[in-house]
């Protein structure tokens, strides 16, 4: 079941590398090897150069099992989702046994070109492919139990395993999924920026749209009024060739304190939530 | 760890700032294939991905599993199941808010740090001043 491909051993970001490492897929022993876990994939080869990669975005889960009733070595263990590169991948709906090893259905000369199975397998094995198969499992999650790939990994140190465990966790937060809900990023924008007029209502706010100023109360809107006033007429009086010391101070704490020159309102949109997102780290 | 806009509107704007809330305590998370898993959360990420310790795994079926360290996806958590005794809106009350006051003493140093350095410049303008007067 498990035919292993050659791969190069890994140079880049490797996150921990751990040799004497036996693996087994579901039940069956695949020998032992050296495990890489790199920051874009995991990957365990043989001293042949043969071995299994595992993608982050597949890798549902990860554990260290320590059980040693339950299992005759220590071992991290990892849920793989999908198509195991180097296994044959039979899709659950198709009983293999009606397929001769082309793919086609035997006793009929009409195979439709959606339930050849090379086809199947060339889609899958596509890595741009990966996403639309994580979407249709959302539909019909029930069923993509058979999906799921156990692999363990032993090494013979098992003081290791806790490293192994961290490293596969730093990486794996390294590969969001991007099927979340609210993938679009437009959307997060508008969120962030209602979240933070609610989040900065208690204090220094500060408005630079037509929206913003809708919040204001009518007060409000006399102050900014006021201001407005002041800001153009020490304008006026720059311009004038007489600056008046007291008003200038003013007017520059007033530019400290809303972090903005005045006249940039239009690009301005983009920057507040910039220092927003500053201050709530 | 460095936070990113997408990370933060999650925390702030879905029910993961209550996992986050309850950090320490006993859970248990079935995730999509069926399998329960039954542990003490140690780590909950924006990403809802779990770490946790001391879990027992209980698959459909066979025997249930032991294990001491466990880390799950996010996306594959069908849904967990929050102790009794967490009031579950105190508790996404108390999260967010720690993270407010976090930030309200952030202003209050920046103001503290603005002010001194307002006062430092006075006292420097004072101090040409004098300097031109005895001139």
């Amino acid at each position: 079941m498990v035919s292993l491909i050659a791969h190069m051993i890994p140079e880049d970001g490797i996150q921990h590398t751990e040799p004497n490492v036996a693996a087994s897929v579901g039940p069956q022993d695949i020998g032992i090897g050296t495990l890489y876990i790199t920051e874009s994939f995991v990957l365990w080869l043989t001293p042949q150069g043969q071995g299994l990669q595992l993608e982050y975005r597949q890798i549902c889960l990860h554990a260290i099992s320590r059980d040693l009733q339950a299992c005759p070595k220590e071992h991290l263990l990892c849920h793989y989702e999908g198509k195991l590169s180097g296994t044959r991948y039979t899709p659950p709906f198709l009983d293999p046994c009606h397929y001769d090893y082309e793919g086609k259905l035997s006793g009929t000369q009409f195979t439709p070109p959606f339930l050849d199975p090379c086809h199947y397998e060339g889609k899958l094995s596509d890595p741009g492919s990966v996403g639309d198969m994580a979407d249709d499992e959302d539909n019909d999650d029930d069923s993509s139990e058979s999906d799921i790939t156990e692999i363990r990994f032993a090494p013979d140190n098992k003081d290791s395993l806790d490293a192994m465990f961290k490293a596969l966790a730093t990486c794996q937060t390294l590969h969001p999924d991007s099927d979340c809900q609210l993938s679009d990023d437009g959307d997060f924008e508008d969120a962030d920026e209602i979240h933070n007029f609610d989040e900065m209502a208690g204090g220094d706010v500060m408005f630079s749209s037509e929206e913003g100023f809708q919040h204001l109360t009518a007060e409000g809107r006399a102050t900014m009024e006021r201001l407005n006033q002041m800001l153009s007429a020490n304008q006026q009086l720059r311009q004038a060739g007489s600056g008046d010391a007291d008003i200038v101070d003013r007017t520059n704490q007033m530019h400290i304190t809303n972090g903005h020159p005045s006249n940039g309102e239009a690009q301005m949109d983009a920057d507040q939530f910039v220092d927003a997102d500053d201050d709530k780290e | 760890m460095e936070a990113s806009a997408r990370s933060k509107f999650f925390f702030y704007n879905t029910m993961v700032c209550l996992l986050k809330a309850i950090e320490g305590k006993k859970v248990t998370v079935e995730i999509r294939n069926g399998v329960k898993i039954n542990g003490v959360l140690v780590n909950a990420e924006p990403t809802m991905n779990l770490d946790m310790v001391d879990v027992t795994l209980t698959p459909i079926k066979g025997m249930p599993l032991n294990y001491s360290k466990f880390y799950v996806k996010g996306r594959q958590i069908r849904y967990v199941v929050i102790p009794d005794e967490v009031d579950i809106l105190k508790a996404m009350d108390w999260q967010i808010n720690k993270f407010e006051y976090h930030k309200a003493k952030e202003r209050t140093q920046q103001r503290i740090v603005f002010d001194k350095r307002q006062e430092m410049r006075k006292k420097f303008a004072a101090k040409l001043a004098r300097g031109k007067g005895k001139v």
